[in-house]
């Protein structure tokens, strides 16, 4: 539109609108009425796109799920930590060869005890080789968990990360139908929603400290298995490393799952439900295949803790004008 | 250039027009005072209103989504099962890798017992262990079959549960407790929906928290009990070898024992289910539907309620409740 | 083209409205919804904006909000001063010593006027052995505390050394400003979206310190006990209840090492790990309409004020999460150790 029709349309309009004020006032009132609720349509669409981009933003972990469930950190980290420790336990563990090796040779009284101390000091001997190795026994458990998801990645998770992706787009869409028609009307399922897909990046990036934590103590539930008293001790930090290496395994064959299974649910079942089950299912399925990493509870805790607050919010506010 | 002057103008359109929105907040006590043309009021009322009842059957509807599916096919929902079939694939690979560890092992085993047998009581143990590994190997080969074997031991029992049941009266039950309002061309304000529709007229918020009640009650019942194991139970069906394998090694007994436990659990938990509508019918039938009534002008009908939240609850406490009976 | 058709457009709504509003003031109608919903529009949401933004990020700079992340290696380190339990360690040593001292000085008797069989005498020897040990033990634990404390201080100061302190203190940064950030951006439109946000502000600013005070406040509990749980040790009948109170003494001072090795373990976390696509909440994503978006542009993109991106987000809320949990883990884990 060139410069003088513009003016010549904006012309038209004042007109026009003059002869309407000048008309009445109901006719106003109800232009008034329609302006008033295209801009509360407006904000709402505000809402839902700022509600939109939140969604999307953390829907990028969806991305990583192959990479982070297949990777392992680089041993170059841990190796520090386990040489640390290895340091603390040496000189303990030469004490207690010392002290072995002079019983056995002094105050060896029975033979009973003298076998008792030389099996004792055997334990001792390769219990040292296996500290020196526990760098080699991580990289195993590494290269066995890596092998193994991929295998199993190439199975057919990609179908179930794009169930978990339509159970995140099935939530989203009920959240914008339920605030284009008030704009509180979806809040808490916006904040459900969030505090789910938080929830499972948290999962994903605390398997990863887990596991170059417990890495860092190999040597030390190494060192506590070989004496009695501590050995359960020992037994527990060592399956611990062995569990949160081995998490993705039991993610991946959910994924795996979900991605087969899915297409022969009877069709008469709502997708939706079908969705969020098997979201529900991918973050249970640790626990349920391990029988560690209770993370259904630690969801449902987290989310009793932060959802106080937009009730809180919601009974204090009192509902300005935009009702 | 002409983008910048644009710019400007609409910068001084929109400051022009804060200042103006400012002077008039400054008069907004009295605008709330004041009454206005009758059509504008007339129409505001009416927009609320349209807005509840707009709101008040999209989110019903959110929350009886799949309800009719659920009571026309209550029997084969409860007794959906994954097909042995579609899940062979994976059963496969898991039995090959399977085979992979104990072929070596056994291979190992024979060769101790044949030239290593140091003292009797090793080949004893020995001789123990390889027992148990293959009668292990026996059970992996013949998994699928094995599984089929459960998947149908459990859905006998299901069904000779359900046959008899009065299903009616556990549809009857949902009915009566979600209820109904004038939005679904009836003339009464009953049960969790009658609760919903007063709730979001008193405030939309309110109104969404007695939304979450359908959640839990129809959301829940299709997901936990039925739709998680679905998918548990193909998971424990696939891992089958791979639990036996981890059964026979002191070593890792423990964790044997859990997915085994788990494996059984999951599949029987249709029964669980089953006995579930079956208490719920009877409960129904012997202390009649008006047992409780609990409301204020609405009546929710305490027992049929009770019922239907069981069915989709429970199944998560019985998960917890059996724990360690392999030995 | 289109960006060209669409600021007309807004010009010319712009000038509508204006006429509007200009023709029913002249006329003397109040528009009042018009106006008062273009503030809620505009002016509404700026006040949000700036009303979240203000007192918290100025909390979180210049007072204490942020004060776990520039004190976590000192709130870590800290162990309640052993002077604390003197007065109760002089209570139970006085009625201790008169008791103690009775007992030994019978069984010395009886080894040397009653010496009977030579069972008598090694039985009556351990328990003579076993008195002493006690009352020297006891007349020694607030030294001993010291020395545990001091074993504890050390290994947790070199577990820091580990990795530099400054990565740590930027992950625990960037987690609560990310959160604040987050939770600003979502109030914007309204205020309710940016809650559970906010929520965890507070809980990333709040939560360690209660963890580290409740290790604090329980371990001051077990240090007075101390003593008690060395006599109860020494004693056949409850020696179950000294282990337990010596053990849960020796877990919960420890569990300092293991907080700090949590710290340590994310800090490396976050520098091997990169994700595929790391994404960023700026204020961009708030103000979707392009118009503004330039406007904006303008005042934003010179100032790195008002971004997180996914990957500081997860690991700070990680870092504040796992100082929590592993304590948890630890205390599940460590049971029953003593001989």
């Amino acid at each position: 539109m060139d410069k003088k029709s513009r003016i010549f349309t904006l012309l038209v309009v004042i007109l026009l609108l003059s002869t309407l004020v000048n008309a009445g006032g109901a006719l106003l009132g109800i232009i008034d009425v329609a302006i008033k609720e295209g801009l509360k349509l407006v904000a709402k669409g505000w809402i839902v796109s700022t509600g939109w981009q939140v969604i999307d933003f953390y829907e990028k972990i969806f991305d990583s799920f192959p990479l982070l469930l297949t990777t392992n950190p680089p041993m170059s980290e841990i190796t520090s930590g386990m040489f640390f420790f290895i340091k603390i336990i040496a000189p303990f563990y030469i004490l207690a060869i010392v002290i072995l090796a002079l019983y056995i040779l002094m105050a060896s009284s029975s033979m009973r005890g003298r076998a008792k101390a030389k099996s004792m000091l055997t334990n001792l001997i390769i219990g040292l080789v296996l500290i020196s190795l526990s760098p080699g026994v991580l990289k195993v458990f590494f290269i066995i968990s890596e092998n193994l998801a991929n295998a199993l990645i190439s199975m057919g998770a990609n179908a179930g990360i794009s169930a978990l992706k339509g159970a995140s787009g099935g939530l989203y869409e009920k959240f914008w139908k339920l605030t284009l028609i008030h704009r509180t009307g979806g809040i808490e399922l916006f904040a459900i929603h969030t505090t789910l897909l938080f929830g499972l990046t948290i999962m994903l990036l605390l398997r990863h400290v887990m596991v170059i934590l417990f890495g860092m103590l190999l040597p030390l539930a190494f060192f506590l298995y070989l004496f009695y008293p501590t050995k359960h001790i020992g037994k527990g930090l060592f399956m611990q490393t062995f569990l949160w290496t081995f998490m993705p395994i039991a993610w991946i064959l959910a994924l795996v799952i979900i991605g087969t299974v899915i297409g022969s649910i009877p069709s008469y079942i709502p997708e939706f439900y079908i969705l969020i089950a098997a979201l529900f299912f991918f973050i249970g399925s640790p626990m349920m295949i391990l029988g560690v990493g209770d993370w259904l509870a630690f969801l449902v805790f987290l989310f009793e803790v932060l959802q106080a607050a937009p009730l809180s919010i919601g009974a204090v506010v009192i509902d300005e004008t935009m009702k | 250039m002409r983008m910048n002057s644009r710019i400007k103008i609409l910068i001084v359109i929109g400051l022009i027009l804060v200042a103006m929105s400012i002077s008039t907040a400054v008069r907004i006590p009295k605008i709330f005072g004041e009454s206005h043309e009758t059509g504008f009021n007339r129409m505001g009322i009416i927009i609320w209103i349209a807005k509840r009842l707009l709101y008040i059957w999209l989110s019903a509807s959110y929350g009886t989504e799949g309800l009719n599916e659920l009571k026309a096919n209550l029997s084969e929902i409860v007794m959906m099962n994954p097909s042995i079939t579609t899940l062979s694939n994976l059963m496969v690979i898991v039995i090959k890798l399977v085979f992979a560890l104990y072929i070596p092992a056994i291979a190992f085993l024979g060769f101790y017992i044949l030239f290593l047998s140091s003292s009797p009581e090793g080949r004893a143990e020995a001789k123990s262990m390889l027992t148990k590994l293959i009668v292990g190997l026996i059970f992996v080969s013949v998994s699928p079959q094995l599984m089929n074997l459960l998947l149908t031991v459990s859905e006998g029992l299901t069904s000779s549960i359900l046959a008899p049941t009065a299903k009616g009266v556990f549809t009857k039950a949902w009915d009566t407790s979600i209820g109904a309002t004038p939005l679904d061309l009836r003339l009464e304000l009953s049960g969790l929906k009658g609760l919903h529709f007063i709730a979001t007229f008193i405030e939309i918020e309110l109104g969404f928290y007695t939304f979450l009640f359908f959640m839990i009650l129809v959301w829940g019942a299709f997901i936990f009990p039925i739709l998680i194991r679905f998918f548990a139970v193909s998971v424990f069906i696939v891992l089958f070898p791979l639990s036996i394998l981890l059964y026979s090694f002191e070593f890792t007994k423990a964790l044997g024992r859990t997915m085994l436990e788990q494996t059984i659990i999951w599949t029987f938990l249709q029964v669980i289910n089953a006995l579930i509508v079956l208490t719920v019918v009877q409960s129904i039938i012997s202390l009649g539907e008006d047992f409780m009534k609990v409301g204020w002008g609405i009546t929710i009908p305490v027992i049929p309620l009770v019922g239907c939240l069981m069915f989709a609850v429970a199944p998560l406490f019985i998960i917890r409740f059996f724990r360690g009976f392999l030995p | 083209m289109r960006k060209k058709k669409f600021m007309n457009l807004m010009a010319l709504a712009l000038v509508i409205i204006l006429l509007m509003i200009v023709s029913a003031e002249a006329k003397g109608i109040k528009l009042e919804s018009l106006e008062v919903l273009l503030e809620s529009l505009i002016i509404k949401p700026l006040i949000r904006g700036l009303v979240i933004a203000a007192p918290i990020g100025y909390w979180l700079a210049y007072q204490d909000g942020t004060s776990f992340v520039k004190n976590f290696n000192r709130v870590i380190l800290y162990n309640p001063p052993t002077e604390g339990i003197l007065p109760f360690l002089n209570i139970l040593l006085k009625i201790l010593f008169p008791v103690y001292s009775l007992l030994i000085v019978s069984i010395g008797f009886y080894l040397l006027l009653y010496s009977s069989s030579p069972e008598g005498r090694a039985n009556a020897k351990s328990l003579l052995s076993k008195l002493i040990i006690t009352l020297v033990l006891i007349s020694l634990s607030s030294r001993l505390i010291w020395l545990i404390f001091s074993i504890s201080g050390y290994l947790t100061d070199s577990i820091f050394s580990l990795t530099s302190l400054e990565l740590i203190r930027e992950i625990l940064n960037g987690g609560i400003w990310g959160m604040l950030i987050l939770s600003t951006w979502l109030m914007i439109p309204d205020i309710e979206l940016g809650a559970v946000s906010l929520m965890l502000v507070y809980v990333f600013a709040w939560l360690p310190y209660m963890v580290i005070s409740l290790r604090n406040i329980i371990l001051t509990a077990l240090m007075i006990l101390f003593p008690l749980g060395i006599l109860l040790y020494f004693i056949p009948e409850l020696k179950s209840i000294g282990k337990t109170i010596l053990e849960q003494f020796l877990i919960w001072t420890f569990i300092q090492a293991f907080m700090a090795l949590a710290l340590v373990s994310v800090a490396k976390a976050f520098s091997v790990t990169t994700l595929v696509s790391n994404p960023e909440i700026t204020c961009l994503n708030i103000f979707p309409v392009p118009g503004i978006n330039n406007m904006l542009a303008w005042f934003f993109t010179s100032i790195d004020l008002g971004t997180t991106n996914l990957m500081t987000l997860g690991f700070g809320a990680v870092a504040h999460f796992s100082i929590i949990l592993v304590p948890i883990v630890m205390v599940l884990l460590f049971k029953k150790f003593l001989p």
